[in-house]
């Protein structure tokens, strides 16, 4: 007869880590900390290897024969390719810098989560293949083989890190950990193991230009529906363009902001903008899409979906392009698409705002820039008239999103338009600007499937929130990507109820005075606008 | 409520934090262990420190006045971090019944000596079911919670699906939103 158990013991049983060491042990797929396996149809329009059903939590992955050469096949050729990639296996010290950076291992508390051992799951593998140590004392440098264990470990911890960067801002190496897990994935899907999440979007980016396969008709009734709410709310009709040739200037947002909510409020606002300057610009129905799914896939597939930016600006003859709000795609457009896609066509220009006359020359070689540079320039040239009243009621934080604060530096512009137009109020500082937190969902990761760690991911995130809400009472998580707009709100709605998320824009677009608008009563949400009550009082 | 077992727990409120926070993060691996008990960093180490903070604020209570809404508001932080970790209940909520067996064992003499009444244990031990009782509402709300936000995602993008007309193809069920094979035989 077993005894029962005290209840002390029952916090310590199953949850130590098994004896064996970290090299040997399993890894688990349990329900909610792992994301769907993609589908083959999305792998068969992208031209991807071994298209076919499969789940992480079966038994059988249905590999090709010879996976495990097409793998170390796959890393050999990136170790000659990537320099950096090289300089990466083999420069860490394992000092510790990183471990406690991640938010996922500071929600988790699973060790794997820690970056350092997280990049030693490719670097195992590495030393075993490619160093003499590794190959004559395997275990006591570190190096272990390419087992099916192994790979499914690589799977479950390259698909539980968002690319977020924050680890690599600590490491006094500068190895860029998220690059570890591009490269860890890319060589994941020479075998064909990726999420739905991922290759869902990029396969109907590929073949539709926006994540969601929506097409260019279906593009058009998006905005045409903002821009009918917008009408209905300033009494101000806008006139869009679509794929018009000769426009100065061709805007890119992420169609998240097209077609979901919260982030169509803030596309809203930047439209309401970019009407009241009189901006000679146009819109794609083809390059409906800024974010690229293509980062989380592999370098081919980042650029194969990146090029379709250059290709419209150059079939359009714009001088420049001005992008969105949007997270990941900045880091696709400030880091790698110069020398990955340019050099930019000869049509376009060093981006001038015609507004202020100022030229952009940090985006001198990309000919693009973004949304918050261009509307935080006109701001401190005082042309854009605003009524901040019209966002009473409303105390903001601002979310830092990961990819334009840490891959582009993107800090102080968005503030910038905070101070303009609402009452807001800074996170603790371990918590912002290049220290920002992830929401947890980024890189593909932000799929329903996958909830519960996402929600373990975000709680660093939400605990400097939380501390905000009780301080100030803040009501309002501004950020400026789009990806950040969808996951938030869950996150908010389990750690904080009663915190909305917006975009930066949408609170411009509150405060925006329009030439010939209406008395405004409701905002971008077409919620009472409750500087109403004080008019009326007064 | 003033009673000699709350005098006591008071005086060693601080050992008792200390023994009762270790058996709470008994529950990380041991890697994790060393981070999590820094608890003075409020924002780089959130889970060890919203623990630590609750738990210090529940140890007030339960030597003091063991107000209700109070109690509840200390407990439901820790539940909620312990049901996205991967933690079947039995675990996430061991460190109630646990505080048992730690005043037990701190106030040993005490309680041979007649200091602390037995009804007072009683007390103190029946109001430590009821926490876990309540701790374990908790935990089942969060996991409620968990699960209505992931079907508030589905019908989200159902909803952008079904307006730009793409739900018009069958759905390919053998695809779609599958979980495992072990599962879908069970």
């Amino acid at each position: 007869m077993a005894k029962l158990p005290k209840p002390q013991e029952l916090t310590k049983i199953d949850f130590k880590p098994p004896e064996t060491s970290w090299m040997d042990t399993p890894v688990e797929f349990r329900p909610g900390t792992y994301s769907y396996a993609s589908k083959p149809e999305s792998l068969e329009m992208i031209g991807f290897p071994n298209p076919r059903i499969w789940s992480p939590a079966d038994e059988d992955w249905k590999l090709p024969e010879n996976w495990q050469t097409i793998i170390l096949d796959g890393l050999r050729d990136r170790l000659q390719r990537f320099r950096s990639l090289k300089v990466f296996m083999d420069i860490c010290v394992r000092c510790g810098a990183c471990a406690d950076k991640c938010h996922f291992f500071l929600g988790s508390g699973d060790p794997k989560n820690m970056p350092v051992l997280r990049a030693e799951l490719l670097r195992s593998v590495y030393r075993k293949e490619y160093t003499l140590a590794g190959k004559l004392m395997a275990k006591m440098v570190g190096a272990r083989e390419l087992t099916l264990p192994v790979l499914k470990e690589w799977f479950y911890y390259f698909f539980q890190c968002t690319e977020c960067r924050r680890c690599s801002l600590f490491c006094p190496y500068g190895i860029d950990t998220a690059e570890i897990t591009m490269i860890g994935r890319e060589l994941l899907n020479l075998v064909g193991l990726s999420i739905d999440w991922v290759m869902g979007p990029v396969s109907a980016c590929y073949m539709k230009g926006n994540h969601l396969g929506i097409q260019p008709h279906g593009v058009v009734d998006s905005f045409d529906m903002a821009v009918d709410d917008i009408e209905d709310i300033t009494g101000v009709r806008l006139d869009l363009s679509y794929n018009r040739k000769g426009a100065e200037i061709l805007y890119v947002p992420p169609s998240g902001d097209v077609f979901a909510t919260p982030g169509t409020y803030s596309l809203m606002g930047q439209l309401m903008l970019f009407h009241e300057m009189g901006l000679d610009y146009t819109l794609s129905t083809y390059n409906s899409e800024g974010g690229n799914f293509g980062l989380f896939t592999s370098n081919e597939m980042m650029k194969r979906l990146n090029a379709k930016i250059y290709a419209e600006a150059k079939r359009l003859g714009v001088k420049y392009i001005i992008g969105g709000e949007c997270g990941h795609m900045w880091r696709v457009l400030n880091q790698y698409m110069d020398t990955m896609n340019g050099p930019a066509p000869d049509n376009l220009e060093v981006p001038k705002s015609p507004v202020t006359g100022t030229v952009f020359e940090n985006a001198k070689s990309t000919k693009m820039i973004h949304v918050c540079e261009f509307t935080a320039d006109l701001l401190r040239h005082n042309k854009v008239k605003l009524d901040p009243s019209r966002n009473k009621g409303i105390i903001a934080t601002y979310h830092d999103s990961c990819n334009p604060a840490r891959a582009m530096g993107l800090l102080d512009e968005p503030r910038y338009i905070l101070d303009h137009c609402v009452e807001w109020y800074e996170m603790p500082e371990d918590t912002i600007r290049e220290k920002t937190f992830c929401c947890g969902s980024g890189a593909g990761l932000g799929n329903d499937e996958n909830m519960e760690m996402r929600m373990r991911g975000g709680f660093p995130r939400a605990n400097a929130v939380k501390f905000v809400k009780e301080r100030h009472n803040v009501n309002m998580l501004a950020c400026i990507c789009a990806i950040d707009r969808a996951a938030l709100p869950p996150l908010m709605r389990y750690w904080n109820p009663g915190v909305e998320v917006c975009g930066v824009h949408e609170l411009l677009g509150n405060a925006l005075v329009m030439k010939g608008e209406k008395k405004r009563e409701e905002n971008l949400r077409f919620e009472p606008l409750q500087n109403l009550d004080d008019e009326e009082e007064a | 409520m003033s009673s000699s077992l709350n005098q006591f727990m008071r005086e060693k409120h601080g050992d008792l934090l200390r023994q009762w926070f270790e058996i709470a993060i008994a529950a990380y691996p041991d890697e994790a262990h060393k981070y999590f008990v820094k608890v003075n960093n409020e924002f780089t180490n959130p889970v060890g420190s919203n623990i630590y903070r609750n738990m210090d604020h529940l140890l007030t209570e339960l030597s003091g006045d063991r107000d209700a809404d109070r109690l509840y508001g200390h407990l439901e932080m820790i539940l909620k971090i312990r049901a996205v970790q991967d933690m079947k209940p039995s675990k996430a909520l061991a460190f109630l019944p646990s505080f048992k067996n730690l005043v037990r064992t701190e106030f040993k003499k005490e309680i041979q000596k007649g200091q602390i009444p037995y009804s007072e244990l009683d007390d103190l031990f029946t109001d430590l079911d009821t926490l876990a009782l309540i701790a374990f509402d908790l935990y089942s709300e969060s996991k409620e919670l968990l699960y209505n936000l992931r079907i508030a995602q589905i019908k989200e993008t159902n909803d952008i699906l079904q307006k730009a007309n793409l739900l018009n193809e069958a759905v390919d069920t053998s695809t779609f939103m599958r979980c495992s094979n072990y599962i879908e035989e069970e």
